[in-house]
This record gives structure tokens, C-alpha cells and sequence, in this order.
């Protein structure tokens, strides 16, 4: 195991995270910033953010193991190794948000086939198990098996956003989420998340600063640029039919957003962060190098983290106004974050960056070989 | 087999929140949980305004959101028309308070997500439950909709009723009288 200052920073993290979850664990929901009116907070919007990064990461990696796309090859273990550690994270922060995980038994004993939510478990479980079986191939060069594999996994994953998509689209009490286009969103947004990791996993091999991962910087760079202007389309979409329609709920949420209390994290921290400066820097680049890259991979991520967290609040902010006619003035929901809450998001991060710190460690194990033959052979990339 | 149902009459509240109280009182319940509630509605422009007071609670669904979202059954629909919830099946997903149009559900301590169960011990017993049986002014008359005979049968048929959300579909279990 490699002891270094990113490894005690990881540590760090995840000790954070975990003393996050023993305050969650002992006081209940009174540690977290939920509410009756706002049952699904930040950590709802974490466990998305995590998953829809792997599941994003597992699609790029697809256009290189299923379409034969050069650029992504190079890079394409650690994408296939990211999407793990970061579904290993989600995972970690939905255990938390749980509030009686331990009658999980009842999943299997009396499932309601009719719940997104249970559908959530096999799908997401078949997934991580096509991932990792994909990733064994390709740490050991299994070149036959891979593309079958790597098809597998793409639809798997692209059956579990869709699986996330009716998780929120199904829920007819909250306009802003209810619709058939929310699994169009969720794939969407997911494999813009995975973009921005790649470009940030592109970053960190960078030292490497070959021909081939050149062309992945600059694949990457045509990818970034094309989803920004899709996610563009979708704004704009969304908000001109939300402002047109004016549909009790729909409307009301999106005014949250474009001018009312979440209108910072809407504007700053979603649309600046994750779109707006992150295109002006691969644009105005004169020659996009890895390091720009990642940066604006970096600040990406960030902005579609407030992506998911201001899409779960916005479609519980607007109260439910069950006996108030719809037109009435709007006195919106409180909500609020607490640093338990905060504590797990970092947590997943630290957990995914510690996984990613001991990946010699982990090919090791996976190609069942020595770490010192492994180093004769140049096989450990990161 | 009965079909429980509920009668309100709006405009018999004169708002004392006894319902409130005795429902509080039989189940236990704790200072910041309420399973039922009064909405407080103004009507007309001054000086030409009035008070609707509206008794809301869990509305027993026959399509009932959180039925279908639940993962374990935790949360089912009973022959007898009562949405109940079984604690120990309760993974604490909080997906039925998400899906629930009318805010009906208050989590608990053990962080299950409770409402109004109307009391079917009281039932049992051939009794109403607590918040019915309290109410002095008779605002929510509780019966079974499949016996013809039945008191509630009787008034549905003399009064104009609606229910609440209707347009989302959950064919809620709640009657109340138009003014
Ligand atoms: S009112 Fe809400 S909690 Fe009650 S049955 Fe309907 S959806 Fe379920
Ligand atoms: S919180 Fe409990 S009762 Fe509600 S949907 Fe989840 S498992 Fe069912």
C-alpha cells in the first residue's frame, strides 16, 4: 500500500465521512437537513451524482471498446476503474441516507416489482457485476472477451439511468420532476458528468504525455464542447416550456431556480461552474493542454454535483398546495444542508480517491502477479 | 368485507384542532408529528371575506403513489381500503413521502415515515376513530362505502362531495361537502 500526502488526505476525507455517518447514525434525521416537506436532500442528490459519474465514465469508455475509438483506449482502464470506485461511493452515501437499511432482507422477501426504487438494486447490482468482470478483462488483456463485455456493461448501464429516470419521472405529486423525458435527462446528464471525469482522469495521466493520450485531449475537447451545447439545448428547453406553460409546480420550481432561493446555486455554482466557465476555457485555449483539460473537467464536476442537488430540491420546494388554489402566492420550503451531510459527500470523494490511490495495488490483485514483476513490465499506468 | 371511508363536512370546523389532540393522544405521538391537520383557507376579498377550515390528513388512496413506490410492501393497501404501513419491512427510503400529492406522511424517531392509519383497533372494536369519535360538531363522519345502508352511504348521496387533488388520480378514500 502506498503511504503518500494524498493517501493521509484521502484518509482524512473518509474519516470525515464517517464521523458524518455515526452522527446521522445516532441522532437520526435530526443530523440531517430533511424535512416532511423535503424528505430527499443532499445525499439523495450525492447517490445520484456518484452513480450518474460511472455510469458516464462506463459510456465514454464504451465509444473506445465498443466503436473502436483510439483516442479513448489509452485512458479506457482508468475510466473502467473510476466508474467502479465512484459507484462504490454512491453506494456508501445511499447506505447512510437509508434510514432501516437493515430491513433490506424484506427487498427479497416481499418485493413490489412496481417501485423504481426496488428495481434500482438488480439493475445497478447486474451493472457493478458486468463493470468489474469488463475491467478484469481489460487489466489482463483478455482482447476477445472485451467488446462483448463492454456492450453488456453500456446497456446495463444506460437500463439503470433509465431505472433513475422513472424513479423521479413516476412521481405525479412533484410536476418538476414528473415526465416522460426525466431517463432522457438522467442519461444525458450522466454521461456529461462522465465526460468531465474523463477529462480530469486524462489530467492524471498526463504524465505519461504520449502521442496517444495527446489524442484523447483533444477527443475529449470535441466531446466536452458537444455536450455542453446538448445540456444547452436542455436548459433551454426546460426553461422556456416551464415559463410558457406555467404549470402549477413546474413553474413555481423553475422560478426558485431562475430567481428565487436557489437562484445562486442555479446560476454560480450549476450553470457558471459546470457549463458556462468550463467552455470558455477549452475554447479560448490556444493549444488545449491536459492541464486545461482537467480543469475545466474539474470545475464541471463541481457544477453538475449543484446540477443534482438543486434538481432534487427544485422538484420539493414548492409546496404541495393540496387545498390552496394553485395561483396563490408561493411561500416556498425551507431547506438546508447539514455538515454531516457535507461530511459524506466528501467522504465519497475521499473514498474514491483512495480506491484510485491503491490501483497498483488492485491490478495486482486482479492480474494475480508480483508488484515487483508488474513494475519490469511497465504494466502500472497511474 | 367493509370499504372504510370518510364524510367531512368543512364547514361545521370551528378549527379547536380536538381531532388533532386525540389523534396525538392515541397514537403517542411525539411534539413535532401530526397526522392530521387543519388547512386554513381565506375566501373573497375584504370586507367581503370568510374562513374555510379544511381537516387533511391521509386521504386511504385506492391508487394510493405510495403503494406503488414502496420497495417492500412496506407501505400496502388493505382489503378493508386502509393504506397501512408494516415498520419492520420499512427500509427508510422515503419514497412514499416524496410520491404522497397531499403530505400526509410524518417521519417518525425510528425514521419510518408514519400517517393516519384510522385506527383500526378502534374499528375492531366497532368503535370510530380517535379523531371521528372526538369531534363535537360531527365534521367527519367515518363509514363503510360497500354496505348500502350505512349512515356515510346516506349522506354521500344527499350532498354535493369532492375530493381533494382529483386530477392526480389517487381516488382518494376522503369526501368532502361542497358549500
Ligand atoms: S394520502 Fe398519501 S400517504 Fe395516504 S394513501 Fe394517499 S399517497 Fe399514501
Ligand atoms: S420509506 Fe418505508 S414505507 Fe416509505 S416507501 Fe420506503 S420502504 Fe416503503
Amino acid at each position: 500500500m502506498k503511504i503518500n500526502k494524498w493517501t493521509i488526505l484521502s484518509a482524512a476525507f473518509i474519516l470525515f465521512g464517517l464521523a458524518g455517518a455515526a452522527n446521522i447514525f445516532i441522532h437520526g434525521e435530526h443530523a440531517m437537513g430533511t424535512t416532511n416537506k423535503i424528505p430527499w436532500g443532499i445525499l439523495i442528490a450525492g447517490y445520484e451524482y456518484f452513480v450518474g459519474i460511472s455510469t458516464g465514465l462506463l459510456l465514454v469508455a464504451a465509444l473506445g471498446y465498443v466503436f473502436h475509438g483510439k483516442a479513448i483506449i489509452p485512458i479506457g482502464k482508468s475510466l473502467l476503474m473510476f466508474a467502479i470506485f465512484s459507484l462504490i461511493s454512491g453506494f456508501a452515501i445511499l447506505l447512510v441516507e437509508l434510514g432501516n437499511p437493515l430491513n433490506f432482507i424484506h427487498y427479497f422477501l416481499t418485493p413490489n416489482f412496481t417501485s423504481p426504487i426496488w428495481w434500482m438494486a438488480p439493475l445497478y447490482g447486474i451493472y457493478l457485476l458486468l463493470l468489474v468482470t469488463l475491467t478484469v478483462f481489460v487489466v489482463r488483456g483478455n482482447q476477445a472477451l472485451i467488446r462483448p463485455f463492454a456492450i453488456m456493461t453500456a446497456v446495463s448501464a444506460i437500463v439503470a439511468l433509465i431505472c433513475i429516470g422513472f424513479l423521479f419521472g413516476f412521481i405525479i405529486a412533484r410536476p418538476y420532476w414528473n415526465g416522460p423525458i426525466s431517463p432522457l435527462y438522467f442519461i444525458l446528464t450522466s454521461v456529461f458528468s462522465g465526460i468531465a471525469m474523463a477529462s480530469v482522469i486524462a489530467f492524471l495521466q498526463e504524465r505519461q504525455k504520449t502521442r496517444a493520450n495527446f489524442e484523447s485531449v483533444k477527443f475529449l475537447r470535441m466531446l466536452s464542447l458537444s455536450m455542453m451545447g446538448v445540456m444547452g439545448v436542455i436548459y433551454i428547453g426546460k426553461t422556456f416550456v416551464g415559463l410558457y406553460g406555467q404549470v402549477p409546480g413546474k413553474y413555481e420550481s423553475l422560478l426558485a431556480l431562475l430567481t428565487g432561493p436557489l437562484s445562486f446555486n442555479y446560476w454560480v455554482l450549476e450553470i457558471s461552474l459546470a457549463i458556462v466557465i468550463p467552455f470558455v476555457l477549452i475554447v479560448s485555449a490556444r493549444k488545449l493542454t491536459a492541464i486545461k483539460l482537467g480543469l475545466a473537467g474539474l470545475l464541471s464536476l463541481t457544477g453538475i454535483f449543484f446540477m443534482r442537488f438543486n434538481m432534487v430540491i427544485a422538484g420539493q420546494i414548492t409546496p404541495l398546495k393540496v387545498v390552496k388554489n394553485p395561483a396563490e402566492e408561493t411561500v416556498f420550503n425551507l431547506f438546508s444542508v447539514t455538515w454531516s451531510e457535507w461530511a459524506l459527500i466528501i467522504g465519497g470523494i475521499g473514498i474514491m480517491a483512495m480506491l484510485h490511490l491503491q490501483r497498483e495495488l488492485l491490478e495486482r490483485i486482479i492480474k494475480h502477479k508480483p508488484a515487483a514483476e508488474l513494475k519490469r513490465h511497465g504494466d502500472v499506468t497511474l | 368485507m367493509a370499504k372504510y371511508g370518510l364524510l367531512v363536512f368543512p364547514e361545521r370546523c370551528t378549527g379547536c384542532t380536538a381531532c388533532n389532540i386525540a389523534c396525538a393522544s392515541h397514537n403517542q405521538l411525539g411534539l413535532d408529528v401530526s397526522y392530521n391537520r387543519l388547512e386554513f383557507l381565506e375566501k373573497g376579498t375584504y370586507p367581503y371575506v370568510k374562513m374555510e377550515i379544511l381537516p387533511v390528513q391521509c386521504q386511504h388512496c385506492d391508487n394510493a403513489p405510495c403503494v406503488s413506490v414502496c420497495p417492500t410492501q412496506a407501505t400496502y393497501k388493505r382489503e378493508d381500503g386502509i393504506v397501512e404501513i408494516d415498520a419492520d419491512k420499512c427500509i427508510g427510503c422515503k419514497y412514499c413521502m416524496a410520491a404522497c400529492p397531499y403530505e400526509a406522511r410524518q417521519l417518525n424517531e425510528k425514521r419510518v415515515p408514519e400517517k393516519c392509519r384510522w385506527c383500526p383497533e378502534m374499528l375492531e372494536k366497532g368503535e370510530q376513530p380517535a379523531c371521528s369519535a372526538t369531534c363535537m360538531n360531527e365534521v367527519r363522519l367515518f363509514g363503510d362505502l360497500e354496505d348500502p345502508n350505512s349512515q356515510l352511504n346516506k349522506e354521500l348521496a344527499k350532498h354535493e362531495v369532492y375530493q381533494l387533488l382529483e386530477a392526480k388520480g389517487t381516488k382518494p378514500s376522503i369526501f368532502y361537502v361542497k358549500k
